[in-house]
Parts: structure tokens; C-alpha cells; sequence
């Protein structure tokens, strides 16, 4: 089942003289379930791609569907809404707010939606990210692969439809690099959970089910 | 507690100096507001009670009511409260040196009565019967008759008569009038107080007034009301007013309400067709807002306005720099939030939340600040104006409407403060956030620094220099900062100058406290004993004794300046065989002296000279009501030019031909010419 579908995508940045094309009519589709991995080199529109996919940031011109659904149709609230109930975004810089211990920030993005955080779930992810005793930590007193752990919890609590990770293992040492990989696997498998990833190492991109190559803006294979 | 609003605190928490220096803004401006208004309200409140203490706490007098007429007025829906004294009569005071002041004015008052007017008692105590009596200090400093408290004293009470006519303290002494005997009494003298003011006492009444005990329920056959109208009534109180004298309301409203005036200030109700003579208290009915003066309280309130206004504009910006700071340093967190999913909506209204905080702190600390301040301002303002004017204390008086007032007002400020700041955070997409550059966007246009920059700063300047240009939104808060803080300060400055220009126009510097006037004295030895005496009194810091004469001069003489020559034209007096009148004033050596020296004259130059006050200002009506004025200097004559004219005292030609030197021409006037604005010539004799 098609759970994402890119239509034509451009996004381009400046006008005149200055105007980079970082994204370049691009068309493609994924399943619900998929883990699919996007390499580029850098500089090649990959993050500009993945933040078009999540809703971050509006295209120049085609359409994003997810579960059929035209996002782009939505008005600016209706699209961090559906941002915070459909989509799990993972920064390679965490991206943790400073002041929020571990369990706050990740149920952060119920919080925003006004509901009741499910206690079962959050302690479920909690032991599968191996966060248990960490609950009251603020960020700064944890390693970066905590960290990063802590953003996948937040991506996940709400059940989205997909995830979205922007090499999630770029500012890691390769034994984190590893536990995180392994992490979305896992995720990938347990929940059935849509992953799109976007690293630059290529070993990494190999461990998923699908890797797409993007370059100037365009997929090429 | 949700969880916006609890990052919010505990970033609050984390950024204390910031936090504390945004309360500390908001703070001062909520005690700004409430000092200004609050003196404003207790300003008003002092002056209020001032008038009720001197003038008496009433709105309005009926005079000579009917008793069996008296419930209509006191019943009356707009009549607040009242209270009642009764003309008793006169009697002869045996001894009284004022020939003018033969008699004295018995008048009944109540215990209300003598709560409510400007009563000061010198010495000992109130009337507490119909045969203890109040008397007049003026009695025995003015009427040289010895009474002593604990004096007894028998009158025979009259009514004062012209033929049929019962006569008042309104009617001035007439040489036909009577007194008809009504019975004796003997009152026991019980207090003396001050002289009574000259509503409740004119100058020219021939009795003096003594009080005593009224006993409300043995009034007489009429009765004098006084009553404060209700807050409804004061405000249409010609209508109140044209309803219980039968005057018809409605039927030539106008006129009914000039009679009224006229009514109290001096015709009688005969001429008006009323029922009752009245006195209107404008002093203190003024203070209800619908003044027949109320110039002075409607100023009072401009300023204050004008002051609340400049401090809510000034901390509008300095709470916005306050939160623009805050949102910028936080930037990042708003993209952030974003892109996790809160809507503008949260964002905006978390921003706002963080006002609110601050504002839930700051106002409740700026009122108590505040409070305090106009506790402490108002014990100095005691300590000052008791020593200044007898009598007057400074009200202070918890400033309640004040109170809430500052509180909208703050709350509007915080409001509008953080406002746009909101707005930005709300407009952070979550891409810029990311970046963590949304206040600087790159427009692609080269920056390009002065050189002058770059050689009078280095580099340093020269980074500066772009950072500005780059970051507009900063570079335009330090300028509007900037500009903001010195608009305040030219506007604030020229308040103040413009409010001592009106005090001064409106109460014109004196520089004496005193002025005796003799007029045409038949023995001249007599007057200058009197000046002399005045003059020499311990009491007596300075003076000066002025005469002055009047000198004539062809009009075609006189060395008028320009503006001079247009307003004589325009008056049509340039004609041939017209005359121009100077004033010749003679200040006396003492005061010649200092005024010489005041001018930087040496006084052997000055001494048989004189000098020119040439200070014009002069308005030529058209019959439309408009006007054009003239203002400068009205002659042109030089220091050395030499003046011919004739001298004239009083009425008749002292010396024809008088020449004499002008040293210098000056706007300075002498002491005891400070308001003319005649021209004069001065001399010392």
C-alpha cells in the first residue's frame, strides 16, 4: 500500500542570478512499511527533499501526497498539525529543547496536540530506546547517541505514518552510528513503521530495503 | 499545566537577569502610571477639600426659605445632603470703630452647620446652646471692641429695615435704615474665630457675624439651606437649580440659566421672578466635573494625559527590545516547536503567556511601588506646602480608580509590547529555525561599508558596520531606540517650559507680597507717615514707593520702531496734532538702586537719567472676532538718545519742555510694575 507520493517536486531558492534549484521535478513513491534510504553528496538537495516530504517547508511547485492526502493544500496550523500526528522528524543535531528533561521532550509533540500522553506506550519506548533511567535527564547530561535516541522516542510517540531522519548518524562515532541504525530497523520491524533516511555513508544506506540517489537536485537510480 | 507555557516559565527561570530586568521595565512604567495618577486623583481630592475647608461644604445657598418650603428642597431627588443656618438678626455693637460695620449678624447654625462651614476657631469652643455664642475675631481687630471669651453680653435682637424692607448682609450700610427691636437676649461668649470668607461675609456687610446654637427643631419663620446636590444633580444643576427657584426649564433654557448665574452673583430674585435668592459655591461645585471654571482640573487632566501617554509609548518600547530580545535568543526553539507540529497559533500565544507572567509579577510590584511613592510624595508635599500655606494638608488617598486605571494601562502596554514579537515568533518557519538564521536574510545584494567606517573604526567597525546593514530588524530597534528616547526627552522639557509659561501667564510673577495704595490722600504729610511706617516695619523685607506722572509728546516725536509706526497706523492715531501719553514712574531710591544694578547699570551714570521699559504686546480686534497682533520692541530710541516732554501730574501741567537722556531700554520692570504692560519711563525721582 502507497503510504507517500512525490509529484514533480521542485523547490528552488533566490531569484535571478542567485536562484539554486535544490530540488528538480522529482516523482517518486513509498510504501507503508518501507525503509527507504536517500544518499547524495552534499550540497545534492537531499535535506531539502526530506524537509518537503515532512511538510517543513512549502515546495515550489508539484504536490506531496501521504495517505492520499495533499498536504500542501493545508493551511500553515492544519500543516503543523498534521506535522505533530503524521510525521516523525530526527535532526542529525537532535534538535532537543535544552531546558526539557528526557521524558519531556519526547512526549513534547502530545503535549502540543493537548493529549493525554499514553504512559504504556511512553515506558514501551522508553525500554526499547534503553532510556528507562534516563527519564529525568536534561540533554546535556546525556551522550549523543542518547540524545539522539531521545529524538527518535519523540518521533514516535504520536504514531506517525512516517519517519523522516536526516542522517541521524552524522554527528555520531560509529558504535552509536550503529545502535541508531539499528533502532530504525528495529522500529522499521516491530511497528511496521514508514522510514526515509537520508545519510551519505553508504553502508548505512545498504541496511535499508530501498536506496534511492540523488545528485543536482534529481534522483538518478 | 501545559506544556508551552511551562517552557516558557522555566526558560524565564533560566534567563534571570533578563527576566528581571523586563519586570523591573514593566514595573517602573505600572508605578509611572500610578504616581501620575495618583497624584492626578489626589491632587484634585486635596484641592477639593481644600475649597470645602475655606469655602464651605456645600454646592449651593437658598437664601430666606419659607420653614414650611424647606422639605421641597430638602427632598428633592438631586439634592444630596444639607444643612441649615437661620438669620436670627442684627444688633447694635456697642463701640465699634468701623463706622462702616455698626451692627452684629446673629446667625443660628446646627451641629452640621458648624461641621460644614470654614468655621476656624481661634479660641475656645462652638455654640452648644441657643444662648452661647460664636463671635468674630474681626469684632475686635477690625471693630476694636474688647470681647473676651467667657464675656456676657446682651444684644437686643432687631431686624434691620429700609422703610418696609428687611435688609441683609448683601445690602450695603444706608444712612436711612433701621432697626426694629425685636427682644433682648444675653448670650455668653464661648469662642472666637477667624474672620468668615467673603461669600458667607462680604466685604462691605455692616454686620459682623456672630453664631449660635440652632436647634433644628425651632427654626424660625425662614431658614437659609445649604445642600450638595447628588452626583446626577450636579451635573445638570441649572436644571435642578431652575426647578426649586420656579423657574421654567424647559421654556428659554438659556435664559433661565444666565439668570441663574446673575442670581447668585448679585441680583436679587425679584428682578428674576424667583423664589429664592441662592449663592452658588463654585469653588467647590466646580470639582464635580461640570464647572462653571473648571479650566484648571481639565488642564490638570490634559498633563496627566500627556505624561501617561509619553510613558506608555516609551515602555512599549523598552518592554518590546525586551521580548524582541527574548524571541530572537530563542529563535531556534520557535522553528523547532514548529517543525514538531505547534500551530502559529500556540507559538503566538505562548509569547503572549510569557507576558502575561511577567506582567502578573510586574504590575502588582509597580502599583505597591507606586502606592509607596505617592505615600512618601505626598508626606513631602505636606512637609512643603504646610510651610508654604496654613492649613492645607495634601490628601492622600488610596488612589483606587487610579489603581485600576494603571493596571489596564500596563496591561495594554505589555500587551502591545509583545504584540509583534509574537507575531515574529509565530512567523519562524521551521526550515529557518533549523538555520537558525531568520533575522538575517541574505538579499543578495552586496553590503558594501564606508570607507570612513573602516579607517575611523578598523575592522571591528567595518563588521559592525555590515552587521547592522545585515541584520535590519536590530540595526532599526537601536535606531528607534535611539530616536524614541530623545523625542521623550524634547517632549517632556517642553512640557514642563510650556506649563511654567502658562502658570506664569495665569499668575503673573510678583515680586511683592504686598501693595497700599493711597489715593488721592487730602493730606499728603498723612500718607508719606503711612508709607514710612509700612516701610520701616520689622516685617518688611523690601519695598519701594512709587509715584508716577504722566509726560506728553507729540506723536509725531516720538522714535516708534516699525512694528510700533503698523500698530499706532493701524489705530488711526498718526494723525497731526495727536499726542502720545508716556508714564513717568518714580520707584524711590532703595528700589532704583537695585534695579539699576539689576540691569548692570553703574548708578552715578544712571542716577538723573532714565531708563525706557519698552516690552509691547498688543492685540487689534476686527469685528469678525479675529485678530493681529503686535509684539517687540514699540520704540527706537538708542541708549544716550535724548527725550522731550511735558510733564503733568494730576490732571493739570507740572513743566512743559523737559529734556532729559535715556541710559538704556530694557524689557526689566521694577518692582511693583511687574504685571503692566504699559510702557514707562523710570526714574529714581
Amino acid at each position: 500500500m502507497e503510504i507517500l507520493r512525490a509529484e514533480n517536486l521542485t523547490k528552488k531558492y533566490g531569484k535571478g542570478e542567485s536562484e539554486v534549484i535544490a530540488v528538480d521535478n522529482v516523482s517518486f513513491s513509498v510504501e507503508k512499511g518501507e525503509f527507504l534510504a536517500i544518499v547524495g553528496s552534499s550540497g545534492s538537495g537531499k535535506s531539502t527533499l526530506l524537509h518537503l516530504l515532512g511538510g517543513v517547508d512549502r515546495p515550489t511547485s508539484g504536490k506531496v501526497y501521504v495517505d492520499g492526502k495533499d498536504i500542501y493544500s493545508l493551511n500553515d496550523d492544519n500543516l503543523a498539525i498534521f506535522r505533530r500526528r503524521q510525521v516523525g522528524i530526527i535532526y542529525q543535531f537532535y534538535n532537543l529543547i535544552p531546558i526539557l528533561n528526557v521524558e519531556e521532550n519526547i512526549t513534547l509533540p502530545c503535549d502540543l496536540d493537548g493529549n493525554k500522553v499514553d504512559e504504556n506506550r511512553l515506558n514501551e519506548l522508553l525500554k526499547s530506546l534503553g532510556l528507562e533511567n534516563r527519564r529525568k535527564h536534561l540533554p546535556n547530561e546525556l551522550s549523543g547517541g542518547q540524545q539522539q535516541r531521545v529524538s527518535i522516542g519523540r518521533a514516535l510517540i504520536n504514531n506517525p505514518a512516517i519517519i523522516l531522519a536526516d542522517e541521524p548518524t552524522g554527528n555520531l562515532d560509529s558504535k552509536s552510528s550503529e545502535e541508531i541504525v539499528e533502532l530504525l530497523k528495529m522500529t522499521n520491524k516491530k511497528y511496521k513503521q514508514t522510514i526515509i533516511m537520508i545519510t551519505h555513508n553508504l553502508e548505512i544506506a545498504n541496511q535499508a530495503d530501498r536506496v534511492l540517489t540523488i545528485e543536482d537536485g534529481r534522483i538518478i537510480s | 499545566m501545559k506544556i508551552l507555557n511551562k517552557l516558557t516559565i522555566k526558560s524565564l527561570k533560566l534567563n534571570k537577569k533578563r527576566t528581571l530586568v523586563t519586570i523591573i521595565g514593566i514595573m517602573l512604567s505600572t508605578a509611572l502610571i500610578t504616581v501620575v495618577a495618583g497624584m492626578i486623583t489626589s491632587g484634585i481630592a486635596t484641592l477639593k477639600e481644600y475649597n470645602k475647608k475655606t469655602s464651605g461644604d456645600y454646592q449651593v445657598e437658598f437664601k430666606d426659605v419659607q420653614t414650611q418650603d424647606l422639605s421641597y428642597i430638602e427632598e428633592n431627588r438631586n439634592i444630596e445632603n444639607y444643612f441649615l443656618t437661620s438669620n436670627i438678626g442684627y444688633a447694635n455693637l456697642e463701640g465699634s470703630a468701623n463706622e462702616d460695620k455698626p451692627y452684629v449678624n446673629i446667625i443660628g447654625i446646627d451641629s452640621s452647620a458648624q461641621a460644614k462651614l470654614p468655621i476656624t476657631i481661634d479660641e475656645g469652643r462652638l455654640p452648644t446652646n441657643s444662648s452661647e455664642l460664636l463671635i468674630s475675631k474681626s469684632i475686635i481687630t477690625n471693630g476694636e471692641v474688647n470681647l473676651q471669651v467667657g464675656d456676657k453680653i446682651t444684644f437686643d435682637v432687631s431686624k434691620r429695615l429700609l422703610e418696609d424692607k428687611e435688609l441683609t448682609q448683601d445690602d450695603i450700610l444706608t444712612p436711612d435704615e433701621h432697626l426694629e427691636s425685636m427682644y433682648g437676649k444675653e448670650y455668653t461668649i464661648v469662642g472666637i474665630m477667624e474672620r468668615l470668607n467673603f461669600d458667607l461675609e462680604p466685604y462691605s456687610a455692616p454686620g459682623y457675624t456672630v453664631f449660635t446654637y440652632l436647634d433644628v427643631n425651632n427654626l424660625g419663620s425662614k431658614a437659609n439651606i445649604f445642600a450638595n446636590f447628588t452626583k446626577e444633580g450636579a451635573k445638570n444643576y441649572q436644571e435642578v437649580l431652575c426647578n426649586i427657584l420656579g423657574l421654567d426649564a424647559n421654556y428659554e433654557k438659556e435664559h433661565n440659566y444666565i439668570d441663574i448665574m446673575e442670581l447668585s452673583t448679585g441680583k436679587t430674585k425679584d428682578e428674576i421672578g424667583s423664589k429664592y435668592n441662592i449663592a452658588i459655591n463654585t469653588d467647590v461645585l466646580q470639582f464635580e466635573g461640570v464647572g462653571i471654571n473648571s479650566s484648571y482640573i481639565r488642564m490638570l487632566y490634559l498633563i496627566g494625559i500627556i505624561v501617561v501617554a509619553i510613558i506608555i509609548i516609551s515602555s512599549v518600547f523598552v518592554i518590546r527590545n525586551s521580548f524582541a530580545i527574548s524571541i530572537t535568543e530563542r529563535t531556534r526553539q520557535y522553528g523547532m516547536l514548529s517543525s514538531i507540529g505547534a500551530t502559529k497559533k500556540q507559538i503566538r500565544k505562548n509569547v503572549l503567556f510569557e507576558g502575561f507572567i511577567l506582567g502578573i509579577i510586574g504590575i502588582p510590584l509597580g502599583i505597591l511601588l507606586g502606592v509607596g511613592v505617592n505615600f512618601i510624595l505626598s508626606i513631602i508635599l505636606n512637609n512643603l506646602i504646610g510651610k508654604i500655606i496654613d492649613n492645607v494638608t495634601f490628601i492622600y488617598s488610596l488612589p483606587v480608580v487610579a489603581i485600576i486605571f494603571s493596571i489596564i494601562l500596563a496591561g495594554v502596554t505589555i500587551y502591545f509590547s509583545c504584540r509583534s514579537s509574537a507575531r515574529r515568533a509565530a512567523k519562524v518557519s521551521p526550515i529557518d529555525a533549523i538555520r537558525s538564521n531568520a533575522d538575517i536574510k541574505i538579499s543578495g545584494k552586496k553590503v558594501k561599508s564606508p570607507k570612513i567606517i573602516k579607517k575611523l573604526f578598523g575592522v571591528g567597525g567595518d563588521i559592525a558596520y555590515k552587521n547592522l546593514k545585515r541584520n535590519k530588524k536590530k540595526y532599526r530597534t537601536t535606531v528607534i531606540s535611539l530616536v524614541v528616547s530623545i523625542a521623550i526627552f524634547i517632549s517632556i522639557t517642553s512640557l514642563v517650559q510650556y506649563g511654567f509659561n502658562i502658570s506664569n501667564q495665569a499668575f503673573t510673577d510678583y515680586k511683592y507680597n504686598l501693595m497700599v495704595s493711597i489715593s488721592s490722600a487730602e493730606d499728603k504729610n498723612e500718607a508719606f507717615n503711612t508709607y514710612k511706617k509700612i516701610a520701616n516695619d520689622e516685617i518688611v523685607n523690601s519695598y519701594s514707593v512709587t509715584r508716577f506722572l504722566f509726560g506728553t509728546m507729540d506723536m509725531k516725536d516720538v522714535k516708534f520702531s516699525n512694528e510700533g509706526k503698523k500698530y499706532y497706523n493701524s489705530m488711526d492715531a498718526m494723525v497731526d496734532g495727536a499726542t502720545y501719553q508716556l508714564i513717568i514712574v518714580s520707584v524711590g531710591d532703595e528700589e532704583y538702586q537695585r534695579y539699576i544694578k539689576d540691569l548692570g547699570l553703574n548708578y552715578d551714570d544712571a542716577k538723573d537719567k532714565i531708563i525706557l521699559v519698552d516690552d509691547f504686546e498688543r492685540y487689534v480686534y476686527n469685528e469678525d472676532g479675529s485678530y493681529k497682533k503686535y509684539v517687540g520692541d514699540m520704540f527706537d530710541y538708542k541708549n544716550g538718545d535724548e527725550i522731550t516732554f511735558s510733564l503733568s501730574g494730576d490732571s493739570m501741567k507740572v513743566a512743559s519742555g523737559v529734556t532729559t537722556q535715556i541710559i538704556a531700554s530694557t524689557t526689566q520692570k521694577p518692582m511693583g510694575f511687574e504685571a503692566s504692560s504699559y510702557n514707562r519711563l523710570c526714574s529714581s525721582k
